[in-house]
């Protein structure tokens, strides 16, 4: 079978940015153990940091990284890939007011990248959350983030994410 | 090498969404690829707003995505559109897009249809001439 151009990447996290009640940031789903306002703290600028799951006693890896280092283990910045997808807002049908969304990369010499700072800005060019505290408003419901690491091995790479579209792997509880 | 903090994706839906007789009101809207079964304008909105429906075929209950506590918190699914240009040279329209899952009123289904909505500046609803790739992913639990 052909191997052409075969890309691996390694999902390391996909989570979901909202603003909870007291409108403080909050992240759900995968791969992320915290987030905070980045400092000073704004509108629509979230710093979040990385969980470090099974890699915290690892090797530190990539090049230019301190051989030898042993955890918290960060990703290479030039491997990061990041995915950020607004989900809609209160105004019909479902429309989002944030039209730029940014990532930086946070490296730590010898750690490598295990934050990331995402920043959000309305179509007036100013930082917003992509959500009201606790609740939708015209500006969006939360942000989706998706965080790969570029540049695995291809037994690094799950089958979930280079299989078939269909696999039957999902399942209800 | 790491394997920092390992997550398993199920693509689930991957095409290109295109407008075979161009843009406008009510413009024919269609689907290419795999996970969608039907596409259609959001009913009374003539641009910019699309709603797909997950293939049944789709691992899971019927095609659907397992909804969270309301539309707010559904930790199971993730989106990324990317807006394919037009023109010379190809330049995208498009500044704001936002996706929502729409669970089925049937209890117990799930999100069975997503909605994509998209706006021009300043903002009004618009259709992206170029038309747009999508991709969605489920979240694996190992």
């Amino acid at each position: 079978m052909t191997d052409y151009a075969a890309a691996p990447v390694q999902p390391i996290a996909s989570a979901l940015l909202t603003i909870d009640a007291a409108g403080n940031p909050q992240v759900t789903g995968r791969g992320f153990s915290a987030v905070t306002r980045s400092v000073p703290a704004s509108l629509g600028d979230f710093l979040l940091t990385m969980d470090e799951g099974i890699g915290a006693a690892d090797i530190g890896s990539g090049p230019d990284f301190t051989v030898g280092v042993i955890g918290p283990n960060g990703l290479d910045p030039a491997c990061v890939r990041v995915g950020l997808t607004m989900r809609g807002g209160t105004t019909a049908p479902g429309v989002t007011t944030i039209s730029a969304r940014s990532v930086t990369i946070t490296s730590t010499p010898g750690e490598g990248a295990t934050q990331i700072r995402v920043t959000l800005r309305n179509t007036g060019n100013a930082l917003t959350d992509p959500m009201g505290p606790g609740a939708p408003n015209a500006d969006g419901s939360g942000l989706e983030i998706m965080l790969w690491n570029g540049c695995p091995t291809p037994d690094d790479a799950q089958a979930q994410l280079v299989g078939p579209l269909f696999q039957g792997a999902m399942q209800f509880p | 090498m790491t394997d920092y903090a390992v997550n398993s994706l199920q693509p689930i839906v991957q095409g290109v969404v295109t407008f075979p007789k161009g843009t406008g009101p009510n413009s024919l809207v269609a689907f290419d690829g795999e996970g969608i079964s039907a596409i259609a304008r959001r009913a009374g909105v003539m641009n910019g707003a699309y709603v797909l429906t997950l293939d049944a075929g789709l691992p899971g209950n019927a095609g659907a995505v397992q909804p969270g506590i309301g539309i707010l918190t559904d930790p199971n699914v993730r989106t990324m559109i990317t807006v394919r240009g037009s023109g010379a040279p190809p330049i995208s329209n498009i500044v704001t897009i936002a996706v929502l899952y729409l669970v089925s009123p049937t209890l117990g289904v799930g999100a069975d249809q997503l909605l994509i909505v998209m706006e021009t500046f300043p903002p009004a609803l618009a259709d992206p001439p170029g038309g747009f790739e999508i991709i969605v992913w489920v979240v694996v639990d190992q």
